[in-house]
């Protein structure tokens, strides 16, 4: 009976409803072969909240995770867990996306001068050459 | 005189606002960027995917993955430019239903 | 005094802009290529169902006061969810986004877009917003 009721305490306590606050979507590549993803979350205790530094590592921790190469067809999601009684709440950001390598992102049919404007910027070169 | 049509004006509204409300939280759309093609070079492909809430009480959020997952299914050996992205719910009594559909166009 | 005989009409119409969300994107420019702006506006009337019992009430004498609350909170149980602005009781107005798009930049060659979610908020309804705007390129001298 006492093992009942500390369980039923426990499911009430661990228990969680989760919702999202937003959802964004970059380019999916057709080279899907190096999914790259990050989580990071914070634990909110009544709301008491000062920064939402932990967003940032997300960036950089993908950024390792496809050194040579760009990062695209992310889907970004940033939900909301709340467990007992919304006294505590767990902000989550995750973002899985695929990690693909500059010159396969770009065609094979570049010609010299595109080549020539991607050591520039790796970012928008590709979508100039594809212009 | 004018609360008898006041009266009728209220009865109206309360069977009209009676129906199904919807909310759209998020409408995205994606970059045309790196393949900026037209619309009659490629194909135009959907996913969309539910979650049925009753009071809140969801664990997970995989249904957004889900609808991520059946777009890239949708164009399997191409480039997806353009994504819309929408985030919405719908109503209902005690219970809703959050519903994300994504579309966009696949370049092969 | 003819000026405040416009004040309570000037009230009704005037509305109040709330922002939700805002997205950019990636932000293109080539030196062969013009940028040609272009905005889409998709809008939907929302309604405020707790403005609307009070200004029903306005109108009702005070003992049918009860019965507009508990009518109003009748329907607000069959209409509970979350919600950004106010609910609106068509389901999929935003949906041919892409083909607004493709509309008003047919090549496809599509820049700088932004994306906001806003509301237009009235008494009683409101105006659900989904706005695009963005640059198209066309190339010079075509």
């Amino acid at each position: 009976m006492r093992s009942l009721f500390l369980l039923l305490i426990g499911s009430i306590l661990l228990a969680s409803c989760a919702s999202i606050n937003s959802v964004s979507l970059t380019p999916i590549p057709a080279n899907r072969k190096t999914q790259v993803r990050t989580e990071k979350s914070k634990i909110i205790l009544l709301g008491f909240n000062f920064d939402n530094d932990f967003v940032d590592e997300a960036v950089s921790d993908l950024t390792r995770q496809c050194p040579n190469g760009q990062v695209t067809g992310l889907l970004t999601k940033d939900e909301n867990i709340n467990y007992f009684l919304y006294f505590v709440w767990k902000k989550q950001i995750t973002a899985t996306g695929f990690c693909v390598p500059v010159a396969a992102s770009t065609t094979s049919t570049k010609t010299k001068s595109r080549k020539a404007a991607s050591n520039e910027g790796t970012h928008n070169s590709i979508s100039e050459s594809e212009l | 005189m004018l609360r008898a049509f006041a009266l009728r004006c209220a009865f109206i509204f309360a069977l009209f606002s009676t129906g199904c409300t919807h909310s759209i939280h998020i409408a995205n759309v994606s970059d045309f960027a790196p393949t900026y093609k037209e619309y009659s070079k490629g194909e135009l492909v959907k996913a969309k995917s539910e979650q049925f809430a009753v009071m809140g009480f969801v664990t997970e959020t995989n249904y957004v993955d889900n609808a991520y997952k059946k777009l890239m299914a949708s164009c399997p050996n191409g480039t997806i430019q353009g994504i819309t992205t929408q985030y919405s719910t719908s109503h209902g009594f005690l219970s809703w239903t959050n519903i994300i559909e994504m579309q966009g166009l696949c370049i092969r | 005094m003819q000026k405040f005989f416009y004040l309570p009409f000037l009230l009704l119409v005037c509305s109040c802009a709330q922002l939700h969300h805002v997205q950019l994107g990636e932000i293109m420019s080539h030196p062969d290529y013009v940028q040609k702006p272009f905005d889409i506006k998709i809008s939907e009337s929302g309604i405020n169902l707790g403005e609307a019992a009070d200004v029903s009430k306005i109108l009702l004498r005070k003992d049918r006061h009860s019965d507009v609350d508990n009518l109003a909170g009748w329907i607000g149980l069959f209409q509970i969810g979350p919600r950004t602005g106010n609910p609106v009781y068509v389901k999929d107005y935003a949906k041919n986004l892409i083909h607004l798009i493709y509309e008003k930049c047919p090549s496809g060659k599509v820049t700088g877009l932004m994306s906001v979610r806003e509301s237009r908020k009235y008494p009683v309804i409101s105006g659900e917003i989904v706005k695009v705007t963005g640059y198209c390129l066309i190339r010079k001298g075509s």
